[in-house]
């Protein structure tokens, strides 16, 4: 995929990403360097991009902060881990759609679609795509760091 | 006294639903039940005959789509806010044309959600 | 032909073309709602359109390590980066080959696979019932399982 085009689908969910932060939890996302450390209990949303280019989106936090932007969302605290995915595969759904709703609406014809989200957990999780391009970028927020990693193949 | 504005929500997920009963009870709105897929929907619709329905796009079984063209078949008055992730001008455009009043996107603002109910009732 | 039947022929079709010979053993549907067990070394398929779902691979590290190493015809000693993309590639081709009988290849649009490593990693590939199928592999005592769940899409 050409660079330029690339550097915009990477802005396109990562601006997604911080609005929905801020609008759902209203927490603002500063950029830091670090991610959840090794030891913490990761989960791991991965959503495909399918149609003229195919790529895929890896959000990753802590589970403690998943469970606090539940605590928010909802008002009550998680009942069990399942609670947790499905939240953190509906919030992963509306990034996700929120960047390529701009995606698609740039460039038309296009017709982006999203794959549903699977979510995954584990203390010591690595998840990678090989064979595409990607970038990487961390967060830090007041309840706890946030990863986005955007891979999409060349044309 | 006004009479109870009646909603209901085809989405599958609980937190959607949540938000909107959130959003909609403190405004004096009656949200009557939650449906998990279109067909389920369908179904309560004819049951439950609501005012407005809130419907997802992506859902199991049948989409958001595929339920408002089997509901406008049926009733082509009804009132109909569609509810989704994507939000590009394609989708859009195909479910206006259908019938849909509103498309709202995810996450949606609870006074952006009410005020749109109110537009259409 | 049903997804389930179409999964069993392709293993027994694909996988001996990198000496390993999986025979069906059982089927596993989530009881409790979605949470499936993935293995130490998954590789995540997603796929949109006509239909939509996730596809999950499970293998142990001990079997993709000898199936990399079948590949390569040298030993492995450890998972890499060629060993990802290669385990990748065989689950992404095992994933096309059961779409083709299913005769679902020209409705879907796959995504790049993603390869998901841990130790007690948790997987929610999808928020209805996903169905897990064994596989015993001859003359190993490790199994390859297969996860998945597919449902119409938007088209």
């Amino acid at each position: 995929m050409e660079q330029d085009k690339f550097n915009y689908f990477c802005n396109c969910f990562e601006d997604a990403l911080k609005k929905t932060f801020a609008q759902l939890a209203e927490v603002d996302l500063s950029n830091c360097d670090s991610q959840p450390a090794d030891s913490t209990k990761k989960l791991s949303s991965v959503v495909g991009v399918v149609g003229v280019n195919k790529g895929r989106i890896h959000i990753a936090m802590a589970e403690d902060l998943v469970k606090k932007l539940y605590e928010s969302a909802n008002g009550e605290s998680a009942t069990d881990e399942m609670d947790l995915c499905f939240y953190l595969a509906e919030f992963t759904n509306m990034i996700t759609g929120s960047g390529i709703t701009v995606v698609n609406n740039t460039y038309r014809g296009s017709d982006l679609r999203l794959t549903p989200p699977a979510i995954f957990a584990d203390e010591k999780l690595d998840i990678a795509t090989p064979q595409v391009q990607s970038a990487q970028k961390s967060y830090q927020t007041k309840l706890g760091p946030v990863m986005i990693e955007i891979g999409f193949e060349g044309e | 006294m006004a009479q109870t504005c009646n909603v209901l929500v085809v989405d599958d997920s609980p937190m959607v639903f949540k938000a909107v009963k959130r959003a909609l009870e403190p405004e004096g709105f009656q949200v009557m039940d939650q449906a998990f897929n279109g067909q389920e929907g369908l179904e309560k619709i004819a049951v439950l005959n609501p005012d407005v329905i809130i419907l997802d796009v992506t859902m199991p079984i049948m989409d958001g789509i595929q339920t408002a063209e089997a509901l406008f078949q049926r009733n082509p008055t009804a009132k109909v806010i569609m509810l989704s992730a994507m939000g590009d001008d394609d989708l859009t455009s195909k479910a206006k044309r259908m019938g849909v009043k509103l498309f709202l996107t995810k996450p949606f603002k609870p006074e952006e959600l009410v005020s749109s109910i109110r537009s259409i009732i | 032909m049903e997804l389930k039947d179409s999964f069993i022929q392709t293993m027994s079709e694909v996988m001996p073309i990198f000496r390993v010979k999986p025979h069906f053993k059982c089927e596993e549907e989530a009881e409790t709602q979605f949470l499936v067990s993935a293995d130490q070394i998954n590789v995540l398929n997603s796929f949109s359109h006509a239909f939509q779902g996730n596809i999950l691979f499970g293998f142990s590290k001990a079997l993709t390590l000898k199936i990399v190493s079948n590949v390569k015809g040298a030993t492995v000693p450890a998972i890499d980066d060629e060993s990802q993309n290669t385990i990748g590639e065989i689950a992404t081709l095992a994933v096309n080959v059961a779409m083709s009988k299913f005769k679902a290849i020209n409705s879907i649009y796959i995504s790049p696979p993603v390869c998901i490593r841990g130790e007690n990693v948790i997987s929610m590939i999808s928020r209805v019932k996903t169905t897990k199928l064994f596989f015993q592999v001859e003359g190993d005592s490790d199994l390859i399982s297969i996860a998945y769940y597919i449902e119409p899409g938007l088209g």
